[in-house]
């Protein structure tokens, strides 16, 4: 396992400082370049994911020195970043924790409409001692006092239709909403009640500081209609996003996998208390930005076969594009990989990425 | 008899899982053909289900409400089909590759080649690279099909591609992969004969792979 080198206070400090201000749509010197990953770092030092889900202080000291080596600016998700479940254990179900991988569902916290009936919903204690989630708050204060800086984001709820589905299984739930929509819509309450009570909770050991909210939503067109999407996942934005905002907390929502027939509809338009929008890459950038440009920071979406599989000029390339788009953003505008940063990706493509926003997006 | 199998498609079509079986249990009493009445009845339906998924008209749980409602029916047929009269177009083994438990794109593309005729060998997910040749080999499968949503999981294809070259496989096994994070790019990088990025597209590589193995 190699050393982690030393970080540098200063220089975190100061790139953390130029995605908030982007963020709150303030002039910033150059576009930040806030790649995430833990999985990128981890295999760079020679670590599985696995080491470092269990060690989140290892977590956070290694994310911050890789991206410091890269240039990279923010550590988007400073914690817990591989627990792409996260909040699945919480409301009872089952997930294995494999080498070098994320966790896996081995079994639902119901698996017929009869348990989900009789489900009653644990209280934050029970869900606290099931769960990781504050494991990520330690590393996250952690990290704060450490390195004398306020993290800009910290992950609440990955994958909601994920977690979502992790209660019933996918199957039931995505049948459940074409055969028996009253009971899907049940299933929904139940997840949407459980993880504003795990949101509170977010809340209540983030106090003082205010990171946005990270809330991701894992499938929309590859799996259900945009009229499914309307109802069974925008309430749970619609919840959370109130809840956020009664406690001064903004939003950075990650919508991950195709939303372009969600975009089409005027869906997203709905989205509450934004602080950052991040749609993947199935929605060009620029579509993005002419939308919402004028509404809310943007977070890019450079495809993982723009710099995986391609070479690292490809790399290069998707992220001077980006932040020529946007530089349009009135709102501000953060370079990011469409979603987590490929664990095999060359390191030399992270340096390409670097690059292009040092001789491109200088504001 | 017509009018019987239009029944029983349309109750597919709608995922009407009682109207299925009981269209099924008509189509027996009526001395219909049970294989022909899979095959025009809830094939004929599913085809239907078929399109109006890869016109976005249907969505997966409209596929999978079809897809228990053809199953339902499928099993009160099944028993009573004469030996002999099944025919498959090619055998395919499906998969989500170790590490991930992501199996909704997996079983999409399932009951679409089921639906096409195919006899498709469900491995589920989280399937280890050794299960995957070894059940390829066991049913002489024609194609493997790996699916996989999250980048941590997809060398596990590379390293089924790779295995199927170490036992003299290669060429005689047609390999496809799909999922969020792979990209043709990647089908090509690992050696995989084909990629799709989504079940209908998956169906039409499958054709074109098991055209080429037929014309050999």
């Amino acid at each position: 396992m190699a050393v982690i080198p030393t970080i540098s206070k200063k220089r975190l400090k100061e790139s953390c400082n130029r995605a908030a201000a982007a963020r709150r749509g303030e002039k910033v010197d150059r576009i930040p370049n806030v790649i995430w990953s833990n999985g990128a770092p981890s295999r760079l030092y020679g670590y599985t994911l696995n080491k470092i889900m269990d060690d989140f202080i290892l977590s956070a000291d290694l994310m911050l020195s890789a991206y410091e080596a890269w240039e990279w600016d923010v550590p988007l998700f400073l914690c817990g970043e591989a627990l792409q479940n996260i909040g699945s254990e919480d409301i009872g179900a089952k997930l294995s924790y494999r080498e070098d991988n994320y966790p896996v569902l081995v079994e639902p916290a119901c698996k017929t409409a009869e348990e989900v009936e009789k489900y009653e919903i644990p209280d934050i204690s029970e869900m606290r001692k099931r769960g990781v989630m504050d494991r990520q708050f330690e590393a996250y204060n952690y990290t704060r006092k450490k390195y004398d800086f306020e993290p800009p984001l910290i992950p609440v709820t990955l994958a909601t239709s994920t977690i979502a589905g992790n209660f019933v299984s996918h199957e039931n739930l995505l049948t459940w909403m074409a055969t028996d929509p009253s009971l899907a819509k049940k299933v929904h309450e139940i997840h949407t009640e459980l993880m504003s009570m795990r949101m509170k909770h977010a809340i209540e050991q983030l106090d003082p500081t205010r990171p946005g909210l990270v809330f991701a939503t894992d499938f929309a067109d590859e799996v259900m209609s945009p009229k499914h999407w309307e109802k069974y996942v925008l309430p749970i934005y619609d919840e959370w996003a109130k809840v956020a905002k009664e406690n001064g907390f903004e939003i950075f929502y990650h919508l991950c996998g195709d939303h372009r027939l969600v975009f089409k509809e005027g869906l997203v338009d709905r989205l509450k208390n934004i602080g950052v929008l991040h749609l993947a890459s199935e929605t060009d950038i620029k579509d993005v930005v002419e939308r919402f440009g004028g509404k809310c920071p943007i977070a890019g979406n450079m495809s993982i076969e723009s710099y995986r599989f391609g070479t690292a000029m490809d790399a290069y390339d998707e992220a001077k594009r980006q932040v020529e788009i946007g530089k349009q953003c009135e709102k501000g505008f953060w370079l990011v990989a469409e979603c987590d940063y490929a664990v095999d990706t060359p390191p030399g493509h992270a340096y390409a990425i670097s690059k292009a926003v040092f001789e491109h997006g200088t504001l | 008899m017509q009018e019987i199998f239009e029944e029983l498609s349309k109750a597919v079509i709608a995922g009407d899982e009682n109207g299925a079986k009981k269209n099924a249990e008509i189509a027996l009493k009526s001395n219909v053909d049970a294989y022909e009445a899979i095959i025009k009845g809830c094939n004929g339906g599913m085809k239907i289900v078929g399109q109006k998924f890869a016109s976005h008209e249907y969505f997966l749980p409209e596929v999978l409400a079809s897809a228990s409602a053809m199953y339902a029916a499928v099993d009160i047929l099944k028993p009573h089909i004469k030996i002999g009269k099944v025919e498959g177009h090619g055998k395919i083994l499906i998969g989500t590759v170790e590490g991930d438990t992501h199996d909704i794109g997996k079983n999409i593309v399932k009951i679409i080649l089921e639906t096409a005729g195919y006899e498709v060998h469900d491995a589920g997910r989280d399937v280890p690279k050794k299960e995957f040749i070894k059940k390829a080999t066991e049913i002489g499968a024609d194609i493997i099909a790996m699916s996989a949503l999250l980048t941590t999981t997809i060398p596990v294809m590379k390293s089924v591609a790779s295995s199927l070259d170490d036992f003299g496989m290669k060429g005689k096994i047609k390999v496809i992969i799909g999922g969020s994070p792979t990209s043709p790019g990647y089908a090509k990088e690992i050696g995989a004969d084909a990629w799709a990025p989504d079940a209908t597209k998956a169906v039409k590589e499958i054709e074109r792979l098991l055209e080429g193995i037929q014309k050999k």
